[in-house]
């Protein structure tokens, strides 16, 4: 599938606009649709909302095969979906949400803004903190990237609420599938710098997926991975 | 975590509170004494291509020119923008103390400005500037010259050995050849380095120069990995380190505590250590009271603001760190809304640290492009400092801090939001290095 922009909003959005009509404002920034794409687990089962951990950050590759996403499930009750978002170009989106129950089963692209640290297979500097708070930001529920200290909280659409990133993480679109109940990902919002990320990384990228892998769209599964098993080392700040 | 003390922060130079009022009269460049630059530069135009839109040119690929070519670029992508710099290759200051000690190799800290130039569409101009005419907003450098639209000089450092009672030359080459500083790139490094390799034992002396120095924690970092190596080298050597502050000037707890649990018996601290003279004959470093004989050293005198812009009239020489005269919120040159002074050869009193100076020039960028459009930027913005120190080498484990600033209703600055981690840990040795290969993929890629 070509990447379009579609005026489409996912159903969390259409009905946050719906109770907060003034969101429309907001409205016409949607979403780029990519390639659907089925999470599967280890064993290329789906993966269901209710089988996820809360808490656990874990990793999947969107839109790209070198491209890390974080897909986590927070704690219920604290899901702004809706929440309209700015790009560092001042493009105003309002965030799709998530799935699930409470739609709290959220992804975000693991390729933080500021200067696009991720979690490789060797290093994860950048992850979510829940059950232990993140001691540059002074709390929990946050995403902290360790290299210059940025926090973006994952609930308000993975919004920057400290240090120097200049736009939120870019959001994955997810959706459940009516047949299977699996998730799927099915496009992006807000910030795009995967040109950017395969420009500074192509040599680590080679070395981690091979020569031109990186660059490549996902198609048809990806795999889901706790962090602790993509990453050798995860460190926390 | 915990707060940074007052008396912690490198108090406010008299220049830095430069009036507001610097604002000045607007883009009209004001009368300049035209300076007479060599007759080559002043007769031919650079070869360069013509320019596609208002020339922003940029002096100095350090942190500051770096950042600020690339961001003036994407601010407002009319501006035609060089970078003019002197040296042919990148090399970083900040992870050099790493290097000295072989955490790193040289290919980490050496980078090319050619792909810096590429990757972000703007011309890498090897050259020197050598003077400057504001009333025809000409250029002049060892390569010829070249007219800009806004200039932003971003030159850094120079180092005063006149405040450590070294007046004569002769003395003063000499402790720049033996004994050099090495907090300006290159041979420095290099040679202390091997300095470190060929040390056989003894006293390995280190300086803290008075006022605000070039990267306040880096002295401190390096006397814990110069005293680490030793210890993992076996080698029989003290390193002394004299202070002329009262006390460690940032992170001290962190630092005090490598000293007295990892350095004890290696490291020698001696705060409010004020150096009257150096004999680099007799290899003696003295203060009113006391006299430190070393085997060898790496000698920081005071810093100040680099000489160029003493020469281009545009230095507050009655400070005594001669740092640039320009306004405090927006770098302007007072008065000269097309000139600009970003990074360490700034007035204002943020720690001189490559984080400051790439986040402050990503401001200035912002408000130099607006103006180019015919617009302007009424709000300041903090810079933000951050800096990791490493201070043990098996296992590499690091402190840090990470601070913003906030203007006082009197105009001076402080520390903002300040968050100190000064217990070591391997985490934070990781992160230093992806730290910097962030801010080297900002800066190059
Ligand atoms: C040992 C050490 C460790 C450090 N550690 C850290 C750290 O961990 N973290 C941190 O954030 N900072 C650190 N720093 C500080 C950091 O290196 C400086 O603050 C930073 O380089 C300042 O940037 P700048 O652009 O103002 O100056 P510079 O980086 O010095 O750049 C100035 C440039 O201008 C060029 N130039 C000057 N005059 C001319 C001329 N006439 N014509 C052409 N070119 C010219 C110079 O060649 C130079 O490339 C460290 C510094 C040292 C020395
Ligand atoms: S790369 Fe994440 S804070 Fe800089």
């Amino acid at each position: 599938m070509k990447r379009r922009t579609f005026i489409k909003l996912c159903t969390s959005v259409t009905a946050a606009i719906a109770a907060n009509p003034r969101l429309l404002a907001a409205a016409p920034t949607g979403v780029t649709a990519r390639n659907r794409v089925k999470l599967v687990d280890a064993k290329g089962a789906p993966v269901h909302p209710d089988g996820l951990a809360v808490g656990q950050n874990y990793i999947f590759h969107y839109p790209f095969q070198g491209t890390p996403c974080f897909l986590l499930r927070l704690p219920a009750g604290k899901v702004k979906a809706g929440i309209p978002l700015k790009t560092e170009k001042g493009e105003v989106y309002p965030w799709a949400g998530g799935v699930g129950k409470g739609g709290t089963v959220v992804a975000f692209s693991a390729i933080c803004t500021h200067l696009m640290t991720h979690p490789t297979d060797k290093l994860a500097f950048i992850h979510y903190y829940h059950g232990k708070d993140s001691e540059l930001a002074g709390r929990s529920d946050v995403i902290t990237c360790c290299a210059h200290g940025s926090v973006f909280d994952p609930a308000a659409g993975a919004k920057v609420i400290a240090g120097p990133a200049p736009q939120p993480l870019t959001a994955i679109v997810l959706e459940l599938d009516a047949k299977d109940g699996g998730l799927y990902a099915v496009g992006t919002q807000g910030a795009d710098i995967y040109h950017q990320f395969f420009r500074a990384f192509k040599r680590e990228l080679r070395k981690q997926f091979g020569r031109r892998v990186a660059k490549r769209e996902v198609e048809g599964t990806t795999t889901l991975v706790p962090l602790e098993e993509y990453t050798k080392q995860r460190i926390d700040c | 975590m915990k707060k940074l003390s007052r008396r912690n922060f490198i108090k406010l130079s008299g220049s830095a509170a430069v009036a507001s009022a610097a604002a000045g009269s607007g883009l009209l460049a004001p009368g300049t004494a035209a300076a007479k630059a060599p007759a080559v530069a002043r007769s031919r135009a650079a070869d360069l291509p013509k320019p596609k839109g208002p020339r922003a040119v940029v002096l100095g690929g350090g942190w500051a020119g770096l950042t600020m070519a690339k961001y003036l670029k994407k601010e407002n992508p009319k501006l035609d923008v060089v970078l003019i710099e002197k040296r042919a290759t990148f090399m970083s200051c900040p992870i050099s103390n790493l290097w000295l000690v072989d955490l790193v190799d040289l290919e980490f800290l050496s980078h090319s400005f050619l792909d810096a130039a590429r990757n972000n569409n703007y011309l890498f101009f090897n050259a020197t500037m050598v003077d400057l005419d504001r009333d025809s907003r000409r250029i002049y450098t060892d390569q010829g010259h070249l007219d800009y639209d806004f200039l932003v000089l971003c030159p850094g450092i120079d180092y005063n050995y006149k405040a450590i009672g070294v007046e004569d030359p002769e003395a003063e080459y000499k402790l720049r050849q033996n004994y050099p500083a090495g907090f300006m790139p290159g041979s420095e490094h290099l040679s202390i380095r091997n300095k470190l390799e060929d040390f056989d034992g003894g006293v390995f002396l280190l300086t803290v120069p008075a006022g605000n120095y070039r990267c306040l924690p880096a002295p401190y970092e390096r006397t814990c990995l110069i005293a680490s190596y030793f210890k993992k080298e076996k080698i029989k050597g003290k390193v002394i380190l004299l202070d002329a502050h009262p006390d460690i000037t940032i992170k001290k707890d962190g630092f005090h505590a490598a000293f007295n649990e990892l350095y004890k018996g290696i490291v020698e601290y001696k705060p409010s250590f004020e150096i009257k003279h150096v004999d680099p004959d007799k290899k003696v470093v003295s203060s009113e009271f006391e006299d430190i004989k070393f085997d060898d050293a790496a000698i920081y005198p005071r810093v100040r603001g680099a000489k160029l812009l003493e020469y281009l009239g545009l230095a507050d020489m009655k400070n005594p760190q001669m740092e640039a005269k320009i306004d405090p919120l927006f770098n302007n040159v007072v008065g000269d809304k097309r000139v600009y002074v970003v990074g360490d050869a700034r007035p204002m009193p943020y720690s001189k640290s490559g984080n400051t100076s790439n986040s402050e020039a990503k401001n200035i960028a912002k408000v130099v492009a607006a103006r180019s459009m015919g617009k302007d930027v009424t709000k300041w913005a903090s810079p933000h400092t951050v800096c990791y120190s490493v201070v043990n080498m098996e296992p590499m484990e690091a402190i840090s801090v990470d601070a913003y600033y906030k203007r006082n209703p009197d105009g001076s600055f402080a520390f903002d939001r300040v968050k100190l981690f000064e217990k070591r840990t391997a985490a934070r040795g990781q992160a230093t290095l992806e730290w910097a290969e962030g801010l080297y993929r900002d800066m190059f890629s």
